[in-house]
């Protein structure tokens, strides 16, 4: 954090950091391995939200000529997309060719995350709105326009079809 | 996708927990890692074990008795471990006193304020885990569960839904699925670390 002059700290600093593509991302968010993250556009990051780009899938190592990749996505969020309070975002992670590896996880445009959400899921697709205190545990799909109600657990590897509301838990 | 001008995400802040370190009396194996923003409290000394791994945002909280993490444990952000009621055996030395066994998941948003965790036990995603508790070997604790203060709960013990209980039959009678994820929890531990730095310094008085 950059700490400028303490006196003017409270009137100089707005709650939300705007990037170039409008996204939105609170000062409060817990952001780690930011390199790794991608943010589509009008994107909004409330406070407290954790954002675990840090678990990413490792870089294999660079064939012999080839330019080393230095950066993958991890986490990758789509436009107008809102991440409430205190959600944890977390990419899962499963045994992938006898090697434990963090699958990148997509979250589509027009998603709504309520507050205190986890959320571990492989994809969650466009307009999709998940209600507040939901687990949505590893590696779970949900298609395109479901709601998940609040308080609902999703279960790993479910999947979630297009357009459903969810409960249940 | 290539339509979409997406922007790499830079200039967000973070702040690290100001928190005054623990006393002298921690003990944490030079194998395990604590993020550097994990937070780590309270004057009773934790114990942390080989190879254990504490994500960033993981509080362990010794303010009212000793935490003590086995080996090969995997604490997650948001988790906490400590208990906030003096409540133990007897009402003696043991107050407040948290033993975490070998191979044990906490995962985000968890409490745990048991006695005893079992080896191996899994407690999932904002679960709570009553003062007093005693958790068996292998036990599993599901996503939002609530186990109630005070509560044993034998080996291989599954809590779900809205506090059910049923015994894990498959871990129970077969080795080889309980090696199969005590294995998955090893390497899990293992990627973990060429991902995550470790941060364990500033609680190690280095």
């Amino acid at each position: 954090m950059s700490r400028s002059a303490p006196a003017s700290r409270r009137t100089a600093k707005t709650e939300y950091i705007e990037t170039d593509t409008g996204n939105k991302i609170s000062r409060r968010a817990h952001i780690e391995g930011k390199q790794n993250i991608m943010l589509g556009g009008k994107t909004v990051i409330m406070s407290g939200v954790h954002l675990r780009g840090d678990l990413c899938r490792k870089p294999e190592p660079a064939a012999d000529g080839e330019k080393e990749k230095t950066s993958v996505t991890a986490i990758s969020i789509g436009r107008s997309t809102i991440i409430a309070t205190n959600s944890i975002i977390r990419p899962p992670n499963r045994l992938h060719k006898g090697q434990m590896t963090y699958i990148p996880m997509r979250i589509g445009d027009n998603v709504f995350i309520g507050p205190n959400c986890h959320i571990s899921s492989a994809s969650i697709s466009n307009h999709v709105h998940v209600g507040a205190n939901s687990v949505l545990s590893s590696l779970c799909i949900i298609k395109e326009g479901s709601k998940v109600l609040p308080g609902t657990v999703v279960p790993p590897n479910m999947t979630i079809p297009a357009g459903r509301r969810w409960w249940g838990g | 996708m290539a339509t979409k001008s997406k922007r790499r995400l830079s200039n967000t802040t973070t702040t690290a927990p100001n928190l005054s370190a623990p006393s002298a009396n921690c003990k944490l194996h030079s194998t395990a890692i604590i993020a550097d923003k994990a937070q780590l409290t309270g004057a009773h000394g934790i114990e942390i074990g080989e190879g254990t791994f504490v994500h960033p945002y993981a509080r362990i909280d010794a303010e009212f008795g000793r935490v003590v993490i086995g080996r090969g444990c995997i604490v997650s952000e948001k988790a906490v471990v400590g208990s906030r009621v003096s409540r133990g055996v007897d009402g003696g030395e043991d107050e407040g006193v948290v033993v975490i066994g070998d191979g044990v998941g906490i995962e985000a948003g968890a409490s745990v304020a048991a006695i005893r965790v079992g080896e191996h036990c899994m407690i999932e995603v904002n679960a709570r885990v009553g003062a007093g508790a005693v958790l068996g070997r292998w036990c599993r604790v599901g996503a939002c569960c609530v186990v109630a203060e005070g509560e044993v709960l034998e080996d291989f013990t599954v809590v779900f839904g809205d506090g059910r209980r049923r015994i894990d039959a498959v871990a129970k009678g077969r080795e080889d699925v309980r090696d199969a994820r005590a294995k998955a929890r090893e390497m899990e531990i293992e990627v973990l670390r060429t991902l995550v730095a470790d941060g364990s310094m500033r609680w190690r008085g280095g």
